[in-house]
């Protein structure tokens, strides 16, 4: 018999198979759960089935006691601003090189006049952005990001 | 209706799904039925999402799937589950029930029965019968059991076709 025929027979002799029944503790077992679960007070259950106002008053209370936390505690303030710049500094950057980006294609667009605008936009803006793309890439990479 | 009632109808139409893809999985009653009440226990905390989906029972056999192989990654020890450290000609017994099945002849007119083939199936060592039942009932290929049991092609094959030959011993004369 070839591992080809074996796979048929075997497959047609397991797919003939009845499917096991679930014993009938089941779903007694599995309903007492959950009417235990459903009889807890809605703060016992998961955060995610709170009441709406609930869950904000939550977000707002746990919000505050963190800026609470950081406010009061010292060496918390200094390092949660270290922390936030970590953050920040890249999306600032990401701006700063996008209003470049945007202030370069206005100078070119009206430098060119209104007629060959329209037709030299795409090239330009994809010439910017290989340029741009370059100059990220060496300073990361060439320049390690000094200067 | 409640939302209990709701639930209840709903672990009715499925449980016998999820019972019978956990207990071809694991090979074992007690165990398909603490799994399977797991699969519920979840469904029950998403059932605003999935109560009237269409695809409650493909989440619920996914759901069933990942429960039944974390069960057995647990017990990874004990069983010796998927266990690439031995040699590959070296699975140790393949098939108890087949080993054990010569001794009288009532035994081998039982093992021709469905009853029989799916006690063999449950008696496979984990790691052929898992991917078998994964191809032969849950209809993945190849590359996705290995994937999924984080085991190379080439076990899952070989596993695969060891199970096989495994079970025909139990419906060959």
């Amino acid at each position: 018999m070839t591992p080809e025929e074996l796979e048929q027979i075997v497959h047609q002799r397991l797919r003939n198979l009845p499917a096991p029944k679930a014993p009938r503790s089941l779903a007694p077992a599995v309903m007492a759960a959950v009417r235990a679960r459903a009889s807890r007070p809605w703060y016992a259950r998961p955060w995610r089935t709170w009441p709406a106002g609930a869950r904000v008053a939550a977000a707002v209370s746990l919000t505050l006691l963190a800026a609470a936390v950081v406010a009061l505690l010292p060496g918390v303030a200094p390092a949660a601003v270290a922390t936030l710049a970590l953050v920040v500094g890249p999306v600032t950057e990401a701006v700063r090189v996008a209003g470049t980006l945007a202030e370069a294609g206005r100078t070119v667009a009206s430098s060119f006049g209104s007629s060959f605008g329209p037709v030299l936009i795409v090239p330009v803006v994809i010439m910017l952005s290989t340029v741009a793309a370059v100059g990220v890439t060496l300073r990361r990479v060439a320049l390690g990001g000094a200067y | 209706m409640s939302d209990v009632d709701r639930f209840e109808a709903f672990v009715l139409r499925f449980q016998d799904m999820v019972f019978a893809t956990a207990y071809r999985l694991l090979g074992r009653h007690a165990d398909a039925e603490d799994v399977s009440q797991t699969v519920f226990l979840r469904a029950y905390e998403r059932f605003d999402q999935i109560g009237e989906s269409p695809a409650a029972a493909g989440w619920l056999k996914t759901v069933t799937t990942n429960l039944c192989l974390n069960h057995l990654s647990r017990h990874r020890a004990r069983f010796r589950l998927f266990s690439e450290l031995r040699p590959a000609d070296d699975d140790g017994p393949e098939f108890e029930v087949a080993s054990q099945a010569e001794a009288t002849p009532d035994r081998l007119a039982a093992l021709e029965t469905n009853e029989a083939l799916g006690e063999a199936l449950a008696r496979l060592p984990d790691h052929q019968r898992v991917p078998i039942v994964l191809f032969h009932f849950e209809e993945r290929s190849y590359q996705e059991i290995a994937a999924l049991l984080g085991v190379s092609l080439g076990k899952v094959k070989t596993d695969i076709h060891r199970g096989r030959e495994a079970l025909r011993q139990s419906f060959s004369p």
